[in-house]
Protein backbone atom coordinates (compact mmCIF):
# COMPACT_ATOMS: atom_id res chain seq x y z
CA UNK A 1 0.00 0.00 0.00
CA UNK A 2 2.75 2.57 0.77
CA UNK A 3 4.04 2.37 -2.22
CA UNK A 4 6.88 4.70 -1.51
CA UNK A 5 8.14 2.27 0.92
CA UNK A 6 8.42 -0.47 -1.90
CA UNK A 7 10.12 -1.46 -4.62
CA UNK A 8 9.03 -3.69 -7.00
CA UNK A 9 9.90 -7.45 -7.59
CA UNK A 10 11.72 -8.53 -10.98
CA UNK A 11 11.81 -11.66 -12.69
CA UNK A 12 15.27 -12.35 -10.94
CA UNK A 13 14.32 -11.49 -7.93
CA UNK A 14 11.22 -14.31 -8.79
CA UNK A 15 14.12 -17.13 -8.70
CA UNK A 16 15.50 -16.43 -5.86
CA UNK A 17 12.17 -16.46 -4.38
CA UNK A 18 10.93 -19.54 -6.04
CA UNK A 19 14.51 -20.97 -5.23
CA UNK A 20 13.39 -21.06 -1.02
CA UNK A 21 11.24 -24.06 -1.57
CA UNK A 22 14.40 -26.35 -2.45
CA UNK A 23 15.69 -24.67 -0.22
CA UNK A 24 13.24 -25.94 2.73
CA UNK A 25 12.80 -29.21 0.99
CA UNK A 26 14.81 -31.74 3.37
CA UNK A 27 14.21 -30.99 7.51
CA UNK A 28 17.48 -32.08 8.42
CA UNK A 29 19.05 -29.39 6.01
CA UNK A 30 17.26 -26.51 7.87
CA UNK A 31 19.94 -24.89 9.62
CA UNK A 32 21.65 -24.39 6.08
CA UNK A 33 18.18 -23.34 4.62
CA UNK A 34 17.56 -20.73 7.09
CA UNK A 35 21.45 -19.39 6.67
CA UNK A 36 20.71 -19.20 2.89
CA UNK A 37 17.29 -17.50 3.17
CA UNK A 38 18.64 -15.43 5.54
CA UNK A 39 20.62 -14.02 2.97
CA UNK A 40 18.38 -13.48 -0.03
CA UNK A 41 15.96 -11.56 2.71
CA UNK A 42 19.25 -9.57 3.25
CA UNK A 43 19.64 -8.36 0.07
CA UNK A 44 15.67 -7.94 -0.81
CA UNK A 45 15.46 -5.98 2.72
CA UNK A 46 18.54 -4.03 1.64
CA UNK A 47 16.65 -2.52 -1.37
CA UNK A 48 13.16 -1.95 -0.34
CA UNK A 49 11.77 -5.42 -1.52
CA UNK A 50 9.47 -5.86 1.63
CA UNK A 51 7.30 -7.94 -0.57
CA UNK A 52 9.54 -10.18 -2.13
CA UNK A 53 11.54 -10.76 1.73
CA UNK A 54 7.98 -11.43 3.02
CA UNK A 55 7.41 -14.15 0.23
CA UNK A 56 10.47 -15.98 0.92
CA UNK A 57 10.16 -15.81 5.34
CA UNK A 58 6.81 -17.19 4.28
CA UNK A 59 8.56 -20.02 2.56
CA UNK A 60 10.50 -21.10 5.98
CA UNK A 61 8.12 -22.95 7.75
CA UNK A 62 7.40 -21.94 11.00
CA UNK A 63 8.64 -25.12 13.34
CA UNK A 64 11.93 -24.68 11.81
CA UNK A 65 13.81 -23.35 14.55
CA UNK A 66 11.95 -26.14 16.81
CA UNK A 67 13.30 -28.36 14.12
CA UNK A 68 17.22 -26.91 13.98
CA UNK A 69 17.36 -27.51 17.79
CA UNK A 70 15.93 -31.35 17.12
CA UNK A 71 17.83 -32.22 14.73
CA UNK A 72 21.32 -30.66 16.43
CA UNK A 73 20.14 -32.73 19.88
CA UNK A 74 19.61 -35.45 17.91
CA UNK A 75 23.18 -35.39 16.11
CA UNK A 76 25.37 -33.73 19.62
CA UNK A 77 22.74 -34.37 22.05
CA UNK A 78 22.75 -31.58 25.12
CA UNK A 79 25.95 -29.75 23.46
CA UNK A 80 25.28 -26.07 22.85
CA UNK A 81 23.79 -25.08 18.95
CA UNK A 82 26.90 -23.90 16.85
CA UNK A 83 27.21 -20.20 17.34
CA UNK A 84 26.52 -19.76 13.30
CA UNK A 85 23.20 -21.80 13.92
CA UNK A 86 22.14 -19.93 16.64
CA UNK A 87 22.82 -16.51 15.06
CA UNK A 88 21.23 -17.45 12.38
CA UNK A 89 17.70 -18.46 14.51
CA UNK A 90 18.32 -14.77 15.85
CA UNK A 91 18.59 -13.41 12.56
CA UNK A 92 15.53 -15.02 11.55
CA UNK A 93 13.94 -13.57 14.13
CA UNK A 94 15.16 -9.92 14.11
CA UNK A 95 13.52 -10.35 10.32
CA UNK A 96 10.44 -11.32 11.65
CA UNK A 97 10.05 -8.69 14.07
CA UNK A 98 11.06 -6.08 11.59
CA UNK A 99 8.50 -7.73 8.92
CA UNK A 100 6.00 -7.57 11.64
CA UNK A 101 6.53 -3.83 12.01
CA UNK A 102 6.21 -3.01 8.69
CA UNK A 103 3.19 -4.59 8.12
CA UNK A 104 1.32 -3.04 10.91
CA UNK A 105 2.30 -0.05 9.93
CA UNK A 106 1.06 -0.62 6.37
CA UNK A 107 -2.15 -1.60 8.03
CA UNK A 108 -2.26 1.65 9.98
CA UNK A 109 -1.56 3.83 7.13
CA UNK A 110 -4.78 2.45 5.08
CA UNK A 111 -6.80 2.54 8.05
CA UNK A 112 -5.79 6.35 8.14
CA UNK A 113 -5.92 7.24 4.93
CA UNK A 114 -8.39 4.70 3.40
CA UNK A 115 -10.71 4.02 5.49
CA UNK A 116 -12.14 7.44 7.11
CA UNK A 117 -16.03 7.56 5.97
CA UNK A 118 -16.75 10.14 4.35
CA UNK A 119 -18.90 12.96 5.68
CA UNK A 120 -23.12 13.11 4.06
CA UNK A 121 -23.08 16.26 1.74
CA UNK A 122 -26.33 18.36 3.25
CA UNK A 123 -28.55 18.66 0.41
CA UNK A 124 -29.29 22.42 -1.23
CA UNK A 125 -32.96 23.27 -0.54
CA UNK A 126 -33.65 19.86 0.47
CA UNK A 127 -37.57 18.84 1.05
CA UNK A 128 -38.85 16.91 4.11
CA UNK A 129 -37.43 13.22 3.11
CA UNK A 130 -34.02 14.22 1.76
CA UNK A 131 -33.56 15.96 5.33
CA UNK A 132 -34.31 13.21 7.28
CA UNK A 133 -32.45 11.12 5.42
CA UNK A 134 -29.60 13.16 5.29
CA UNK A 135 -30.00 13.25 9.46
CA UNK A 136 -30.25 9.65 9.48
CA UNK A 137 -26.88 9.67 7.33
CA UNK A 138 -25.36 12.22 9.55
CA UNK A 139 -25.85 10.16 12.72
CA UNK A 140 -24.67 6.83 10.75
CA UNK A 141 -21.48 8.67 9.93
CA UNK A 142 -20.70 9.81 13.33
CA UNK A 143 -21.27 6.14 14.38
CA UNK A 144 -19.10 5.13 11.84
CA UNK A 145 -16.06 8.21 12.49
CA UNK A 146 -16.28 6.92 16.29
CA UNK A 147 -15.78 2.98 15.24
CA UNK A 148 -12.61 4.48 12.76
CA UNK A 149 -11.10 6.50 15.62
CA UNK A 150 -11.01 3.69 18.07
CA UNK A 151 -9.69 1.36 15.38
CA UNK A 152 -7.02 3.65 14.53
CA UNK A 153 -6.37 4.03 18.20
CA UNK A 154 -5.96 0.46 18.54
CA UNK A 155 -3.77 0.03 15.68
CA UNK A 156 -1.61 3.22 16.24
CA UNK A 157 -0.86 1.39 19.75
CA UNK A 158 -0.10 -2.34 17.73
CA UNK A 159 2.30 -0.62 14.93
CA UNK A 160 4.13 1.57 18.74
CA UNK A 161 4.27 -1.84 20.18
CA UNK A 162 5.87 -3.34 17.20
CA UNK A 163 8.06 -1.14 15.82
CA UNK A 164 9.50 -0.89 19.96
CA UNK A 165 9.98 -4.43 19.56
CA UNK A 166 12.26 -4.04 16.51
CA UNK A 167 14.30 -0.66 18.32
CA UNK A 168 14.70 -2.41 21.34
CA UNK A 169 15.28 -5.75 20.41
CA UNK A 170 16.32 -7.63 23.22
CA UNK A 171 19.68 -8.48 23.83
CA UNK A 172 22.19 -6.57 22.16
CA UNK A 173 19.72 -5.15 19.57
CA UNK A 174 18.30 -5.78 16.08
CA UNK A 175 20.78 -7.69 13.56
CA UNK A 176 23.35 -8.33 16.20
CA UNK A 177 24.88 -11.56 16.97
CA UNK A 178 25.18 -12.53 20.00
CA UNK A 179 27.24 -15.37 19.85
CA UNK A 180 31.03 -14.51 18.96
CA UNK A 181 32.40 -17.51 18.89
CA UNK A 182 31.69 -18.58 15.16
CA UNK A 183 33.14 -18.35 12.14
CA UNK A 184 32.72 -14.72 11.07
CA UNK A 185 31.45 -13.92 7.81
CA UNK A 186 32.54 -10.98 6.80
CA UNK A 187 30.04 -10.06 4.75
CA UNK A 188 26.99 -11.03 6.52
CA UNK A 189 28.28 -9.04 9.13
CA UNK A 190 28.34 -5.81 7.00
CA UNK A 191 25.19 -6.31 5.38
CA UNK A 192 23.35 -6.65 8.92
CA UNK A 193 25.28 -3.67 10.07
CA UNK A 194 24.16 -1.69 6.73
CA UNK A 195 20.14 -2.85 7.19
CA UNK A 196 21.08 -1.43 10.89
CA UNK A 197 21.49 1.71 8.98
CA UNK A 198 19.11 1.90 6.76
CA UNK A 199 15.87 0.33 8.91
CA UNK A 200 16.43 1.66 12.40
CA UNK A 201 16.36 5.33 11.35
CA UNK A 202 13.37 4.87 8.78
CA UNK A 203 11.34 3.03 11.64
CA UNK A 204 12.10 6.02 13.76
CA UNK A 205 10.75 8.19 11.51
CA UNK A 206 7.45 6.33 10.92
CA UNK A 207 7.14 6.09 14.50
CA UNK A 208 7.18 9.81 14.41
CA UNK A 209 4.48 9.99 11.34
CA UNK A 210 2.61 7.37 13.53
CA UNK A 211 2.86 9.36 16.76
CA UNK A 212 2.38 12.88 15.05
CA UNK A 213 -0.66 12.25 12.76
CA UNK A 214 -2.48 10.93 15.81
CA UNK A 215 -1.77 14.02 18.28
CA UNK A 216 0.49 12.01 20.34
CA UNK A 217 3.11 15.06 20.58
CA UNK A 218 4.51 14.67 23.80
CA UNK A 219 5.37 10.72 22.45
CA UNK A 220 6.91 12.68 19.72
CA UNK A 221 9.21 14.53 21.64
CA UNK A 222 10.19 11.73 24.42
CA UNK A 223 10.82 9.38 21.28
CA UNK A 224 14.29 11.39 21.77
CA UNK A 225 15.00 9.01 24.99
CA UNK A 226 14.67 5.86 22.90
CA UNK A 227 17.21 7.08 20.40
CA UNK A 228 19.69 8.87 22.59
CA UNK A 229 19.86 6.14 25.08
CA UNK A 230 23.09 4.28 25.90
CA UNK A 231 20.97 1.24 26.13
CA UNK A 232 20.87 0.73 22.93
CA UNK A 233 22.48 3.44 20.99
CA UNK A 234 20.31 3.70 18.45
CA UNK A 235 21.68 7.25 17.62
CA UNK A 236 25.13 5.93 16.18
CA UNK A 237 22.77 4.31 12.97
CA UNK A 238 21.78 7.45 12.35
CA UNK A 239 23.71 9.72 9.94
CA UNK A 240 24.22 13.22 10.87
CA UNK A 241 21.56 14.40 8.12
CA UNK A 242 19.07 12.08 9.49
CA UNK A 243 19.64 13.25 13.22
CA UNK A 244 18.83 16.94 12.28
CA UNK A 245 15.78 15.64 9.91
CA UNK A 246 14.95 13.91 12.79
CA UNK A 247 15.17 16.90 15.21
CA UNK A 248 13.26 19.11 12.90
CA UNK A 249 10.32 16.52 12.84
CA UNK A 250 10.12 16.79 16.69
CA UNK A 251 10.11 20.67 16.72
CA UNK A 252 7.19 20.49 14.06
CA UNK A 253 5.53 17.91 17.11
CA UNK A 254 6.77 20.93 19.77
CA UNK A 255 4.82 23.76 18.02
CA UNK A 256 1.50 22.07 17.45
CA UNK A 257 1.72 21.56 21.73
CA UNK A 258 2.76 25.44 21.99
CA UNK A 259 -0.70 25.51 20.21
CA UNK A 260 -2.29 23.49 23.17
CA UNK A 261 -0.64 26.00 25.61
CA UNK A 262 1.70 23.40 26.81
CA UNK A 263 5.42 23.76 26.74
CA UNK A 264 7.68 22.02 23.95
CA UNK A 265 8.34 18.76 25.19
CA UNK A 266 4.10 18.59 26.16
CA UNK A 267 4.71 19.80 29.94
CA UNK A 268 1.81 21.89 31.83
CA UNK A 269 3.57 25.55 31.69
CA UNK A 270 5.08 26.37 35.13
CA UNK A 271 5.58 30.49 35.27
CA UNK B 1 7.38 33.69 15.22
CA UNK B 2 11.26 34.01 15.30
CA UNK B 3 11.75 37.22 17.49
CA UNK B 4 9.22 35.39 20.25
CA UNK B 5 10.82 32.57 19.90
CA UNK B 6 14.41 33.70 21.11
CA UNK B 7 13.18 35.74 23.75
CA UNK B 8 12.31 32.92 25.62
CA UNK B 9 15.01 30.02 26.79
CA UNK B 10 12.50 27.42 26.61
CA UNK B 11 11.96 27.80 23.17
CA UNK B 12 14.63 29.14 22.00
CA UNK B 13 15.99 26.06 21.33
CA UNK B 14 13.35 25.37 18.74
CA UNK B 15 13.89 28.75 16.79
CA UNK B 16 17.65 27.19 16.82
CA UNK B 17 17.03 23.89 15.75
CA UNK B 18 14.77 25.03 12.60
CA UNK B 19 17.69 27.40 11.84
CA UNK B 20 20.05 24.57 12.12
CA UNK B 21 22.26 26.42 15.67
CA UNK B 22 22.67 22.89 16.57
CA UNK B 23 25.33 24.19 19.32
CA UNK B 24 22.90 27.05 20.44
CA UNK B 25 19.94 24.92 20.88
CA UNK B 26 21.95 22.41 22.58
CA UNK B 27 23.58 24.85 24.84
CA UNK B 28 19.69 25.92 25.95
CA UNK B 29 18.92 22.62 26.72
CA UNK B 30 21.29 21.21 28.76
CA UNK B 31 20.47 24.71 30.94
CA UNK B 32 17.29 23.77 30.83
CA UNK B 33 17.34 20.28 32.03
CA UNK B 34 19.73 21.76 34.74
CA UNK B 35 17.21 23.98 36.12
CA UNK B 36 14.12 20.93 35.84
CA UNK B 37 13.60 19.41 39.19
CA UNK B 38 9.76 18.56 39.27
CA UNK B 39 9.52 16.37 36.43
CA UNK B 40 12.64 13.24 36.13
CA UNK B 41 10.61 12.47 32.65
CA UNK B 42 10.93 15.59 31.19
CA UNK B 43 14.40 16.14 32.55
CA UNK B 44 15.43 13.39 30.57
CA UNK B 45 14.24 13.98 27.57
CA UNK B 46 15.48 17.40 27.62
CA UNK B 47 19.02 15.57 28.22
CA UNK B 48 18.64 13.40 25.28
CA UNK B 49 17.21 16.11 22.83
CA UNK B 50 20.58 17.84 24.20
CA UNK B 51 22.74 14.63 23.66
CA UNK B 52 20.59 14.33 20.11
CA UNK B 53 21.49 18.22 18.78
CA UNK B 54 25.37 18.12 19.96
CA UNK B 55 25.57 15.13 17.71
CA UNK B 56 23.98 16.77 14.62
CA UNK B 57 26.31 19.43 15.13
CA UNK B 58 29.11 20.01 12.22
CA UNK B 59 31.96 19.17 15.42
CA UNK B 60 30.34 17.15 17.94
CA UNK B 61 31.29 18.81 21.79
CA UNK B 62 32.86 15.82 23.46
CA UNK B 63 33.04 17.29 26.62
CA UNK B 64 29.33 17.75 26.57
CA UNK B 65 28.67 14.64 24.97
CA UNK B 66 30.00 13.16 28.39
CA UNK B 67 28.37 15.67 31.03
CA UNK B 68 25.17 14.79 29.52
CA UNK B 69 26.23 11.11 29.48
CA UNK B 70 26.76 11.17 33.26
CA UNK B 71 23.54 13.12 33.66
CA UNK B 72 21.19 10.43 31.87
CA UNK B 73 23.23 8.15 33.88
CA UNK B 74 22.32 9.30 37.07
CA UNK B 75 19.08 9.58 36.10
CA UNK B 76 18.71 5.91 34.73
CA UNK B 77 20.15 4.95 38.62
CA UNK B 78 17.16 6.90 39.92
CA UNK B 79 14.45 5.09 37.54
CA UNK B 80 16.03 1.56 38.22
CA UNK B 81 15.11 2.74 42.45
CA UNK B 82 12.97 -0.19 43.64
CA UNK B 83 9.13 0.06 42.62
CA UNK B 84 8.29 -1.06 46.55
CA UNK B 85 11.17 1.75 47.77
CA UNK B 86 9.32 4.08 45.63
CA UNK B 87 5.92 3.55 46.78
CA UNK B 88 7.38 3.16 50.58
CA UNK B 89 8.71 6.74 50.14
CA UNK B 90 5.80 8.51 48.48
CA UNK B 91 8.15 9.86 45.73
CA UNK B 92 5.40 9.70 42.66
CA UNK B 93 3.98 13.35 42.39
CA UNK B 94 0.64 14.04 41.23
CA UNK B 95 1.20 13.32 37.68
CA UNK B 96 2.48 9.96 38.32
CA UNK B 97 5.97 11.33 37.27
CA UNK B 98 9.34 11.23 40.19
CA UNK B 99 10.57 14.57 40.93
CA UNK B 100 14.28 14.87 40.07
CA UNK B 101 16.55 13.13 42.95
CA UNK B 102 20.10 14.09 43.61
CA UNK B 103 22.98 11.72 43.20
CA UNK B 104 23.33 12.08 47.08
CA UNK B 105 19.84 11.25 47.97
CA UNK B 106 20.11 8.82 45.81
CA UNK B 107 22.77 6.74 47.31
CA UNK B 108 20.73 7.49 50.43
CA UNK B 109 17.95 5.77 49.30
CA UNK B 110 19.28 2.96 47.81
CA UNK B 111 20.87 2.04 51.74
CA UNK B 112 18.12 3.26 53.28
CA UNK B 113 16.31 0.49 55.94
CA UNK B 114 13.17 1.05 53.98
CA UNK B 115 14.88 -0.42 51.11
CA UNK B 116 14.31 -3.95 53.03
CA UNK B 117 15.72 -6.01 50.10
CA UNK B 118 18.71 -4.18 48.94
CA UNK B 119 21.11 -6.70 47.79
CA UNK B 120 24.31 -6.36 46.20
CA UNK B 121 22.82 -4.71 43.31
CA UNK B 122 21.17 -1.81 45.04
CA UNK B 123 24.60 -1.40 47.36
CA UNK B 124 27.18 -1.52 43.70
CA UNK B 125 24.70 1.47 42.45
CA UNK B 126 24.85 3.62 45.75
CA UNK B 127 28.66 3.25 45.20
CA UNK B 128 28.44 3.76 41.26
CA UNK B 129 26.46 7.27 42.21
CA UNK B 130 29.80 8.45 43.81
CA UNK B 131 31.70 9.40 40.68
CA UNK B 132 28.26 12.01 40.39
CA UNK B 133 28.82 13.99 43.63
CA UNK B 134 30.62 17.16 43.53
CA UNK B 135 34.53 16.37 42.62
CA UNK B 136 36.13 18.86 45.34
CA UNK B 137 34.22 17.43 48.14
CA UNK B 138 36.00 14.53 49.04
CA UNK B 139 35.49 14.28 53.14
CA UNK B 140 31.54 14.03 51.70
CA UNK B 141 32.28 11.20 48.99
CA UNK B 142 34.63 9.16 51.63
CA UNK B 143 31.83 9.23 54.25
CA UNK B 144 29.22 8.46 51.86
CA UNK B 145 31.32 5.49 50.89
CA UNK B 146 32.10 4.33 54.36
CA UNK B 147 28.10 3.85 55.33
CA UNK B 148 27.05 2.24 52.48
CA UNK B 149 29.32 -0.30 53.34
CA UNK B 150 28.35 -0.47 56.85
CA UNK B 151 24.80 -0.48 55.79
CA UNK B 152 25.81 -3.25 53.35
CA UNK B 153 27.57 -4.87 56.53
CA UNK B 154 24.53 -4.48 58.89
CA UNK B 155 22.53 -6.44 56.38
CA UNK B 156 23.66 -9.59 57.59
CA UNK B 157 23.63 -11.05 60.80
CA UNK B 158 27.24 -11.86 62.59
CA UNK B 159 26.51 -12.61 65.88
CA UNK B 160 25.99 -16.56 65.20
CA UNK B 161 28.84 -18.66 64.85
CA UNK B 162 28.89 -19.75 60.89
CA UNK B 163 31.50 -22.85 61.56
CA UNK B 164 35.07 -22.75 60.92
CA UNK B 165 37.33 -24.92 58.54
CA UNK B 166 40.50 -24.21 56.41
CA UNK B 167 38.64 -21.51 54.57
CA UNK B 168 36.55 -19.69 57.33
CA UNK B 169 35.36 -17.23 54.87
CA UNK B 170 33.37 -19.62 52.72
CA UNK B 171 31.02 -19.16 55.35
CA UNK B 172 30.49 -15.75 54.67
CA UNK B 173 30.76 -15.99 50.92
CA UNK B 174 26.80 -15.05 50.56
CA UNK B 175 26.72 -12.10 52.71
CA UNK B 176 25.41 -8.74 51.27
CA UNK B 177 29.03 -7.59 52.02
CA UNK B 178 30.95 -10.09 50.08
CA UNK B 179 29.06 -10.64 47.40
CA UNK B 180 28.59 -6.68 46.38
CA UNK B 181 32.27 -6.95 46.80
CA UNK B 182 32.46 -9.60 44.30
CA UNK B 183 30.50 -7.82 42.13
CA UNK B 184 32.59 -5.08 42.03
CA UNK B 185 35.45 -7.23 40.97
CA UNK B 186 33.18 -9.12 38.27
CA UNK B 187 32.55 -5.52 36.67
CA UNK B 188 35.91 -4.59 36.42
CA UNK B 189 35.60 -1.47 38.66
CA UNK B 190 38.70 0.19 40.41
CA UNK B 191 37.92 -2.14 43.84
CA UNK B 192 40.25 0.82 45.50
CA UNK B 193 37.91 3.34 45.13
CA UNK B 194 34.91 1.99 45.82
CA UNK B 195 36.43 0.29 48.88
CA UNK B 196 36.93 2.79 52.13
CA UNK B 197 39.92 2.06 54.47
CA UNK B 198 39.23 -1.10 56.47
CA UNK B 199 40.54 0.64 59.62
CA UNK B 200 38.18 3.35 59.27
CA UNK B 201 35.45 1.04 58.49
CA UNK B 202 35.87 -1.20 61.52
CA UNK B 203 36.22 1.92 63.82
CA UNK B 204 33.09 3.53 62.47
CA UNK B 205 30.33 4.90 64.45
CA UNK B 206 27.54 2.71 62.61
CA UNK B 207 29.50 -0.87 63.22
CA UNK B 208 29.70 -0.09 66.95
CA UNK B 209 28.01 -2.88 68.08
CA UNK B 210 30.34 -5.39 66.26
CA UNK B 211 33.45 -4.11 67.31
CA UNK B 212 33.74 -6.62 70.39
CA UNK B 213 32.61 -9.54 67.50
CA UNK B 214 36.47 -10.72 67.42
CA UNK B 215 35.27 -13.09 64.80
CA UNK B 216 33.48 -10.65 62.39
CA UNK B 217 36.79 -7.99 62.83
CA UNK B 218 38.83 -11.32 61.94
CA UNK B 219 36.56 -12.19 59.00
CA UNK B 220 36.40 -8.55 57.44
CA UNK B 221 39.93 -8.17 57.69
CA UNK B 222 40.59 -11.74 56.05
CA UNK B 223 38.35 -10.44 53.12
CA UNK B 224 40.14 -7.46 52.66
CA UNK B 225 43.13 -9.00 52.07
CA UNK B 226 41.91 -11.46 49.96
CA UNK B 227 40.57 -8.96 47.65
CA UNK B 228 43.79 -7.31 47.44
CA UNK B 229 45.37 -10.34 46.56
CA UNK B 230 43.14 -10.18 43.60
CA UNK B 231 43.39 -7.43 42.81
CA UNK B 232 47.15 -7.54 43.23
Amino acid sequence: PSSSLEAATSAEDRRKIEATDWLVFDPAQRAEALKQSNAIIRTFLATKKHDAAKEVFRKIPADSVDLIYRNWQAQAGRETLPAEDDNAIREYLCIQAYLNALDSFNDWFEHFHNKRPAEPLKPDNANFHEMVRFEHELREYELELERWRQGLASQSLGVKERIYNVLQFVDGGWMMDQRLDGEIDETRLQQMNGLRGLCLPMLCFLLHTVLHTTEQYRECLALADVIASEDHQLYKVFSRQELRQFLSKQSESSLHLLNQNLDPLGYELVS
Amino acid sequence: LSEFLQAHDHLSWLHDVQVKDYIKAQGTLKRLSAKETLSLAKKKTLLSLSKLTALACDEVPEAELEDINSELDVILHQEQLPKELVQKMELFNSEGDLPVIDPEQLIWLYISEKNTDANEFDFKKALDLLQYLPKDDDAKIDHLRLNVWCKAILKDDWSADRGTGVDPLEHYEDTVFFRTARLILESGADLEYYLPDVDALLTSDELKPLQGNANFQFILRAGYEQMERIVA
